[in-house]
């Protein structure tokens, strides 16, 4: 039976470049969302020039890699703002901000999931909470949630099928 | 108005350094960069300073480390050795043939011979025997208290300090309470 098509306006995207691998306790993902112009990183993205997807894109391995790299990517810790934008993450090439909200998707809290949710240029050096209270919003709110819970069924889905295609693979080879 | 549902592409099952040489040489060039602006912050070098020992224009340091594709080894040897220090090519295996995860860091090969104790010669790295490095893309972190700690060579007891310091806190705070002065150890140190 053919799949539906996603109806939802709210949803989970792979990022280009970054595909799911199995095992790595970093993952990310777009956020999209047609009806909330803050939503605009996927879009921005698929646009951008080649010099700063390569920023982006190296920003975003160096996360994956678990490496830190604090001109490229870092998140606020407790001791900012009162700890109110720990789930907050922000990717950066030259004055350009990729937004994201971080989230444990499955039972292990090592497992990191972040969404990317906003871009714009940064211009000053102090921290615009406006956009980071708009990224807590979005963490919480249940659209997005649902919208992540599927996403995370289908990459078991397709897991599992894999899991399954490897068995008979080797009952074949027998 | 709604915007364009973007399909799933065949980049999407790939990294974005396997799709062209380009993005790879600029991956390994921005890396190349961190380390030296990682090594700026430690040794206390500022980029006019840099710029000056290289009589070069402190905008043509800037223009490189913003856009670092197109270093070539000789400027990466050049520049090394200004801030004190030396370029090496490392090659790996990392069984991963498809590059879904992309390169590596070369800050990773930098730690894993800083705990066999920066080895200069190939006996030396038998000496440190003690501790067996085999790679894992997500090293398992064991806590183990500090005295047990005290029976590691220097070397892995220091990483593990440092491990602390460069790994984001809410990786490994949970399970460490604020009190405790525990020696946090990737499962490979422990051999």
């Amino acid at each position: 039976m053919a799949k539906e098509p996603d109806k939802s306006s709210v949803r989970i995207l792979p990022v280009e470049g970054h595909p799911y691998v199995k095992g790595r306790s970093r993952q990310i993902v777009f956020l999209e969302n047609d009806e909330d112009k803050f939503v605009n990183a996927s879009p921005e993205f698929a646009k951008a020039p080649d010099k700063a997807k390569k920023g982006i894109n190296t920003a975003i391995q160096k996360w994956e890699h678990g490496m830190r790299a604090p001109k490229r990517h870092h998140g606020w810790d407790q001791s900012e703002h009162a700890g109110a934008y720990v789930k907050c993450y922000v990717f950066k090439h030259a004055n350009l901000r990729y937004y994201g909200v971080l989230l444990h998707p499955r039972i292990d809290a090592r497992e990191q999931l972040c969404i990317l949710v906003h871009t714009t240029k940064k211009n000053e050096s102090e921290v615009n909470t406006t956009i980071l209270d708009k990224l807590n919003r979005a963490r919480t709110s249940p659209e997005v949630l649902t919208a992540t819970e599927k996403y995370w069924s289908i990459l078991q889905g397709e897991e599992e099928s894999n899991h399954g295609n490897e068995k008979k693979k080797n009952q074949k080879k027998r | 108005m709604g915007m364009k549902k973007r399909k799933i592409k065949k980049n999407d099952k790939q990294n974005w350094t396997e799709s062209n040489l380009d993005n790879f040489r600029y991956f390994v060039g921005a890396d190349f960069v961190d380390q030296l602006q990682e090594s700026f912050d430690v040794l206390g070098i500022t980029q006019r300073s840099f710029a000056k020992s290289l009589k070069v224009s402190e905008g043509r340091i800037s223009q490189v480390f913003n856009d670092p594709g197109n270093l070539t080894l000789d400027t990466m040897i050049k520049w090394s050795r200004a801030a004190g220090l030396k370029a090496g090519v490392v090659l790996y295996n990392d069984k991963d043939n498809k590059n879904l995860q992309g390169p590596l860091s070369g800050s990773i090969f930098v730690e894993c011979w800083k705990i066999l104790g920066a080895p200069t010669e190939w006996p030396n790295i038998n000496a440190g025997q003690s501790v067996q490095v085999e790679y894992t893309n997500t090293p398992t972190m064991t806590l183990i208290s500090e005295a047990s700690s005290e029976s590691l060579p220097a070397s892995v007891r220091s990483f593990s300090m440092r491990l602390r310091e460069i790994l984001p806190k809410q990786e490994w705070s949970s399970s460490v309470p604020d009190n405790c002065k525990n020696v946090l150890l990737p499962e490979f140190c422990l051999g």
